[in-house]
């Protein structure tokens, strides 16, 4: 069976599935930041693919940009985890309630 | 190439006064970095302001860039916008600065990577760039949200922004996939040619990719029910950094949602219209419900910020709907919240500064008494935000419901206008906590300082707004903010 | 001239809001200096604009601004100094000139001496603006102004309870009368879509009489609640709580007169509906007569000159009813500085008698206030109409007017009002000047009022005695450039001399009764008690009736209304809402739970289900279609 464009998308889409349910249903920090990355590489695939698609390498140089948006966003989140452990001892989103209505 | 690199010279100064920041901000030099950031924002200004009224669209370094980032009188009126409410931001706050120990050059380095990027999103052509943009200015503004580490409340909303914000920019990359691959470009200019080329029903997955792309950019401005953010952030982020986000960072937003919606998606108005009528009528009442409910004055302006964008989307429908001159009313009505919303949090600002208040409405009982000025200042500025008549805000919101009604969205004005009056229920209430309370009568903190002239000129900016074709007649009126923005969405055709 | 024109209308608005500045401050004495020296300013500027148009210049008109541009309304900003409106800028700067210099004395010991200035100069600009607008839109909003500065004036002295009450009187009457003004400008503007006067003149010989009727009332509604015209007439002797330099100026020089100002300025209207003209005189005959009555018995020194206000904006109306304008415009100036004079002088006596207003505890004050008495006595004669002061050319130009148009009946009022007008004012003069020195049972030590006040006042003395022959001819000549020039001559010369000789025989036997009746003044306790006496006293019991029937109901039905309508209905509705809103804000609170699963959760479902619609929409849309 040849691989086609269509599996890929549809790769692509599960993995964004998953991401979303973890997004969803996740209560660890550090388990939501995975759910996000697997949300970006479910779209890095779809880059990929559509750009062998078209023959056009642009798809592909996104692919890169995309990686390097994420990291930094995990840089950014990882970076507040840490501060966030340090002073409340936890990672459970349950706890970060102290503002509300 | 000179020319060219003339016309984003604003850009890089300001990048490169952010670099400049970031190396000195570890020097115990007696430097004043605020005065200092105000200082580059204002060159910036200054170059941008010397190319206002020219009409030109100009693609930057084409031969580098393709046709990712574009100079045009639209995205000039858009950076002075930013340029000079960044800069406002700063100086009113400059009593506040002064009485927070954690505020070092780092904090304006990353104010000033963030106008970088809300200058580049007004800049952007093509969708990649723009959400570059978009997750320079995201990024510097989460950590500027959660800049005050020692602040349990600050943490809390730094997490809940980059995680909710990270969500949202997974959701624009899927539309961007989705674009990309229903057109094989993420250029605004080949995707509309994209679209002009093939018929109406053959642009599904174009539509849903760009309802992806739109839903990022509504969670930024902070509709319903996209919104769950708004409040909790505006309260946890130093006062600062919620003035940005409240007006300028939503400024630079407007600036690309106007950009895709006039250039490429008004085509597909068809399937717009209806998602955006029920993402406004949701907006204008679960603001108004969020605002409601508030026993806290940042809060209750977050909330408020919600209704706001509830406004500018009544007119953003009516673009959809064909009615092009409605985008001058957001641009207008994007000025008169800046003014209003600015002088309001200025206040906050200088009590904060100098009181070190929670900012609840308890606070204010008989503020009136205590501090007649800025009292009277408060009610000028919850008056124009009700959108009460002779104020800035009212105009704005009588361009809004007008264009609307022009647009044949009767319902939608007509909601509006109930939801302007629902709002008289909570700006009013804190008009009434500070007027109907005694006091036991407190010392005055009110002198002439940058603070305050700033407030008082933003009072006198909103009174001028509403009165001013009657009293000056030699200043520019409200007219001229209008005609300036009929100027530059010229450039967008 | 443009530049004098401006000169003359702001510097008052310059000063006041100098005044202003300090208004909350102790007495500080240059504010009082500062809003005399630019009003003095205004005053200079005002008389080259007279010399100006005196010496045959044309009208200055400038249009500052556009004020209003919404669609089809345009109301430029403009101001217009013509032979009417420059007569009017003289009467106000003189008048208020002296009244400002004056008050510095007067107000010597009051502490909001700031305050008042502030609102003196604040009326005097608001004067100017009525007077020189080119459009009935500028004239209301100087109508309104002076209104305001009325109404903050007579309530100066806030702390009395009367002060207050009278205050709002006035402003209420006036605006019951205002709102008949504004109907008026509805419908010139209806009409003629414009409210400039030019337009509208030239529009009024093509509009329909009935149209020019309507306007006609409505306009005349206004003029009658600004000067004081029956039935809306009583709050101007009750304005007398304020100051008496505000009464001066206010309430007998300028604002009152406004009302005269503006039928005059509506000449051509007023030509073209006869009738109308014909009732605004009959009015004004009947206030003559009425408000002199009034005058006749009253023991408030302040109030009798108010009913003599009153009485003589009486004869204004007259003439301007029966399309003698210019002869209006020049009772106008004339009243205005020996009216003015009058109260300044009358401000004299209440200082030295520590403000006791009955003139039955006063008498023989001659002695101890020579000037005042002499100014008071000059402007009482030129009240009462005697050869050669101003009264007399210009009232009995009056008496004249209504003769010659054959309105006999007026006439013979007007006469008979003259007469008592002589009466009453030299009842005053006998019981506060002369006889015996009743003040020293009460125990007062009057003083004369400083030098600088009288000096100030001098001004209008000169201008009460000679106003009348140095100013007719050429004012005539000016004045009719713009008005219907009529020329008012009893044929027969015989006549003319037996009128004239006949009118100052009768003033003239007036006085000597007056003087006879009260040099000493016995308090006539029989008289007191006839029927007529206390009719004239209690004024005709029009301010009993007013209370009685008008507000007294009215206050009853506010009651009902207030228990009823407002807390039953009106605020449980308003509460009821907000309650609503603020339970459902409270509701909704718990969907705001501050958890970051769920606001995840609203963001995803948020998504898809919009998705869910709009591809729904749309797809029903393309099978509608299809």
């Amino acid at each position: 069976m040849e691989i086609t464009l269509t599996h890929y998308l549809i790769l692509s889409t599960l993995l964004f599935a998953i991401g979303l349910i973890g997004v969803m249903r996740r209560t660890n920090l550090l388990m939501l930041f995975f759910a996000t990355e697997i949300l970006l590489n479910a779209v890095n695939i779809g880059f990929a693919a559509i750009s062998r698609y078209y023959g056009d390498l642009t798809g592909q140089m996104f692919a890169f940009f995309v990686i390097a948006i994420a990291a930094s966003e995990v840089a950014v989140g990882l970076g507040l985890l840490i501060v966030w452990f340090k002073r409340s001892g936890g990672i459970d989103l349950t706890t970060m309630t102290s503002m509300k209505g | 190439m000179i020319y060219e690199l003339f016309l984003i010279l604003p850009m890089m100064l300001i990048v490169l006064g952010a670099l400049m920041l970031m190396l000195l901000s570890h020097r115990e030099a007696p430097l004043n970095r605020n005065m200092l950031s105000v200082l580059i924002l204002a060159l910036a200004f200054g170059l941008t302001l010397s190319r206002l009224g020219e009409a030109h669209s100009v693609f930057v370094f084409e031969a580098i860039f393709g046709r990712s980032f574009i100079v045009d009188s639209f995205s000039t009126l858009f950076d002075l916008m930013i340029l000079g409410g960044a800069m406002l931001t700063l100086l009113i706050n400059h009593d506040y600065f002064k009485s927070r120990h954690y505020f070092d050059g780092d904090f304006f380095a990353l104010v000033l990577f963030a106008v970088f990027g809300m200058m580049a999103l007004s800049h952007a052509h093509e969708l990649i760039s723009a959400f570059i943009s978009l997750e320079i200015a995201s990024l510097s503004i989460y950590a500027l949200v959660g800049y005050n580490s020692d602040n349990p409340k600050s943490r809390e909303a730094m997490m809940k922004y980059v995680v909710l914000g990270s969500l949202a920019g997974a959701l624009f990359m899927l539309g961007l996939a989705l674009i990309y691959g229903a057109t094989g470009s993420t250029e605004l200019g080949a995707i509309a040619a994209h679209i002009a080329a093939h018929p109406q029903d053959a642009h599904t997955m174009l539509i849903i990719g760009g309802f992806f792309v739109m839903v990022t950019l509504f969670f930024k401005i902070g509709a319903v029910p996209f919104h769950a953010w708004v409040v909790d952030v505006y309260h946890g982020a130093p006062l600062p950094v919620t003035m940005l986000m409240a007006s300028t960072f939503k400024i630079a937003l407007f600036a690309v949602i106007l950009r895709i919606y006039l250039g490429d998606f008004a085509a597909l108005g068809d399937f717009w219209s209806l998602p955006l009528q029920i993402l406004c009528v949701l907006t204008l009442i679960g603001g108004s419900f969020l605002a409601l409910s508030q026993s806290n004055i940042k809060r209750m302006l977050a909330g408020s910020s919600v209704v706001h964008a509830g406004y500018m989307l009544i007119a953003l429908n009516a673009i959809t709907l064909g009615n092009f001159n409605a985008s001058e009313s957001i641009l207008f009505y994007l000025m008169s919240y800046f003014i209003s919303s600015v002088g309001a949090f200025g206040i906050l600002s200088f009590l904060a500064a100098h009181e070190h208040k929670q900012l609840t409405f308890e606070d204010f009982k008989g503020f009136g008494y205590s501090h007649p000025y800025l009292a009277a200042m408060m009610s000028i500025f919850m008056l124009s935000l009700a959108g009460f008549p002779s104020t800035i805000g009212f105009l704005g919101k009588f361009y809004i419901f007008t264009g609307a009604i022009e647009a044949g969205q009767i319902a939608l004005a007509a909601l509006g206008i109930f939801v302007a009056f629902v709002s008289i229920f909570y700006y009013f209430r804190l008009i009434a906590t500070m007027y109907f309370y005694d006091t036991p009568k407190t010392e005055q903190h009110f002198g002439f300082d940058t603070t305050t002239v700033l407030i008082l000129l933003m009072a006198i900016l909103s009174i001028w707004g509403g009165i001013g074709t009657a009293l000056l007649p030699y200043l520019p009126t409200p007219d001229a903010l209008i005609e300036l923005s009929r100027h530059a969405i010229t450039s967008l055709d | 001239m443009e530049l004098y024109l401006y000169l003359a209308l702001f510097s008052p608005l310059a000063g006041s809001l100098i005044a202003a500045l300090f208004g909350a401050r102790p007495k500080t004495l240059f504010t009082g200096v500062v809003t005399s020296a630019l009003l003095g300013l205004s005053l200079v500027s005002s008389t080259i604009l007279l010399f100006y148009i005196l010496g045959g210049g044309a009208a200055v008109h400038v249009e500052m601004m556009t004020w209003m541009a919404t669609g089809d309304l345009y109301i430029p900003f403009g101001f217009l100094v013509d032979q009417v409106s420059v007569t009017m800028m003289m009467v106000v700067t003189v008048v208020s000139t002296v009244v400002h210099v004056y008050s510095i004395g007067y107000m010597d010991h009051d502490k909001s001496f700031n305050r008042f200035f502030a609102w003196l100069s604040a009326f005097v600009f608001s004067m100017m603006v009525l007077v020189m607008s080119d459009n009935f839109a500028g004239l209301f909003i100087g109508w309104e102004g002076v209104g305001l500065c009325s109404w903050a004036l007579i309530g100066f002295w806030y702390h009395k309870e009367s002060a207050i009450w009278a205050a709002n009187e006035a402003f209420i009457m006036n605006r019951i009368a205002d709102l008949g003004m504004l109907i008026g400008l509805f419908l010139i503007y209806w009409n003629v879509g414009s409210l400039q006067y030019d337009r509208f003149f030239e529009a009024v010989v093509t509009l329909d009489q009935s149209v020019l009727v309507m306007i006609g009332i409505f306009l005349f509604i206004g003029a009658m609640g600004k000067s004081a015209q029956f039935p809306l007439h009583t709050w101007l002797a009750d304005a007398m709580e304020g100051p008496t330099p505000v009464s001066a100026l206010i309430h007998a020089a300028t604002m009152v007169t406004a009302g005269v100002y503006l039928v005059v300025r509506a000449n051509p209207l007023y030509e073209m509906i006869p009738e109308v003209g014909y009732f605004v005189a009959s009015l004004g005959a009947f206030v003559a007569m009425f408000a002199a009555s009034m005058a006749l018995v009253n023991r408030d020194m302040k109030r009798i000159i108010a009913y003599s206000t009153l009485s003589q904006l009486g004869y204004m109306f007259v003439a301007a009813g029966l399309g003698a304008y210019w002869v209006a415009l020049f009772h106008l100036m004339a009243h205005a500085f020996f009216k003015a004079l009058l109260f300044l002088g009358a401000g004299n006596v209440m200082h030295a008698m520590s403000d006791e207003l009955d003139p039955f505890k006063m008498g023989g004050l001659k002695k101890v206030m020579k000037g005042t008495w002499i100014m008071m006595t000059l402007a009482s004669v030129a009240l009462a109409g005697i050869w050669p002061l101003a009264g007399f050319f210009s009232k009995d130009l009056i008496l004249e007017v209504a003769f010659v148009e054959h309105h006999y009946v007026l006439y013979t009022v007007l006469l008979l009002t003259a007469m008592l007008t002589a009466f009453y004012s030299f009842r005053l003069v006998a019981l506060i000047f002369h006889g015996e020195e009743r003040y020293k049972e009460y125990g007062s030590h009057p003083h004369e009022a400083y030098t600088f006040m009288l000096i100030a006042m001098s001004p209008l003395a000169l201008l009460a005695v000679i106003a009348g022959f140095a100013f007719k001819g050429s004012y005539i000549d000016m004045v009719t450039a713009v008005l219907p020039a009529t020329e008012y001559h009893v044929h027969s010369p015989v006549v003319f001399w037996i009128m004239v000789i006949g009118t100052q025989l009768l003033v003239g036997a007036a006085i000597a009764y007056a003087y006879k009746k009260y040099q000493n003044a016995k308090i006539d306790k029989a008289f007191e008690q006839r029927p007529c006496y206390k009719v004239l006293f209690n004024q005709y019991y029009i301010p009993h009736f007013y209370e009685e029937y008008i507000s007294k109901p009215y206050r009853e039905l506010s009651h009902v209304a207030w228990k009823q309508l407002d807390l039953r209905v009106v605020d449980a509705t308003v509460d009821g809402i907000a309650t609503l809103f603020y339970k459902t804000g409270e509701q909704t609170h718990t969907m705001q739970n501050g958890n970051l699963s769920t606001m995840l959760r609203w963001m995803v479902a948020g998504t898809v289900l919009l998705l869910a619609l709009g591809v729904a929409f749309t797809v029903g849309i393309s099978v509608v279609a299809g």
